[in-house]
């Protein structure tokens, strides 16, 4: 594949376009990942494929190689990965609070102690999440604005 | 818990149980012996059992997220093995009168009231960097709006 990077006038409209012979996985994964840059996540429930804000994504979980996104109330299938996701999304508040989960900082309501000097965030629409004691430090780096 | 942390934790709590032990040993002493008269060495005896009582953190460590359940499970194996520990020692060392009866109830209800203090130590510990964390978190997102 050629791979062209032009650089444009300010007042142009920045652009993707890809020039392929078909739409294989590795195309629409291309177009996933910069959808998901942009702020846009491709959530699927029962094969139908919905667009969703990253801001209305309240966290990102890994269950048995499967990742699904939980949104306030309904929650999608993607087939992207979460190390991918967490890639995209370092620059939209998300971060990582554990092995399997990529969190929405700006969805956390308090966050309270827990068990064995672990954390739970508690979530806008209550849901808890534990942030394990490995990411924590990360954690207060992300809002002291040092990692984002 | 890795074993960094595990190992950083338990340098932690062996400084909280000398002190803890050292009042407790004052306490039970001056009310079950308090004519007991002591050489230097008595001084060692906290640091000795606040060894004891430390080594038993090492059943916290899991090389996996470890659950609230098993969590609370490995506390109690824990804590009796802390028991278990201190009362043998106490029953093997000469200058300890465990032929007394009160003596062994004060010894096990010490090492319960320790276990307790160091981990409610921890516990608030832990409630007040959770309460700076809101604080940050709660400027964090109005910055970030």
């Amino acid at each position: 594949m050629i791979i062209n990077i032009s650089q444009i006038k300010k007042d142009e409209k920045e652009r993707l376009e890809i020039y392929c012979h078909k739409v294989s996985n590795e195309i629409t994964e291309i177009v996933r990942f910069v959808k998901s840059m942009q702020g846009q996540l491709t959530g699927i429930i029962e094969g139908a494929q919905y667009e969703i804000p990253v801001s209305d994504v309240y966290y990102i979980e890994g269950v048995d190689n499967k990742v699904f996104i939980y949104c306030e109330k309904q929650v999608y299938e993607t087939r992207q990965k979460l190390y991918e996701l967490e890639e995209a999304l370092k620059e939209k508040h998300f971060l990582r609070v554990s092995k399997s989960v990529l969190l929405n900082l700006m969805k956390i309501k308090s966050i309270k102690p827990s068990l064995n000097s672990r954390f739970t965030a508690v979530l806008q629409n209550g849901e808890q999440i534990i942030v394990s004691r490995k990411y924590v430090p990360e954690l207060k780096k992300a809002l002291k604005g040092e990692s984002l | 818990m890795s074993l960094k942390e595990i190992l950083y934790r338990s340098l932690m709590i062996y400084f909280i149980l000398v002190t803890c032990i050292t009042a407790g040993i004052t306490i039970l002493g001056s009310i079950l012996d308090p004519d007991a008269r002591f050489g230097y060495s008595a001084f060692a005896s906290p640091f000795i059992f606040a060894a004891l009582g430390v080594i038993p953190n090492l059943l916290m460590y899991s090389s996996k997220e470890l659950s609230d359940k098993q969590i609370i499970l490995r506390k109690i194996i824990q804590f009796a093995v802390i028991e278990a520990e201190v009362v043998v020692t106490c029953i093997l060392s000469p200058i300890i009168h465990t032929e007394k009866a009160e003596v062994i109830i004060g010894v096990v209800i010490s090492v319960l009231v320790i276990f307790i203090l160091v981990n409610f130590i921890s516990i608030m510990n832990n409630y007040f960097s959770a309460k700076q964390l809101t604080k940050e978190l709660m400027q964090f997102q109005k910055n970030m709006k």
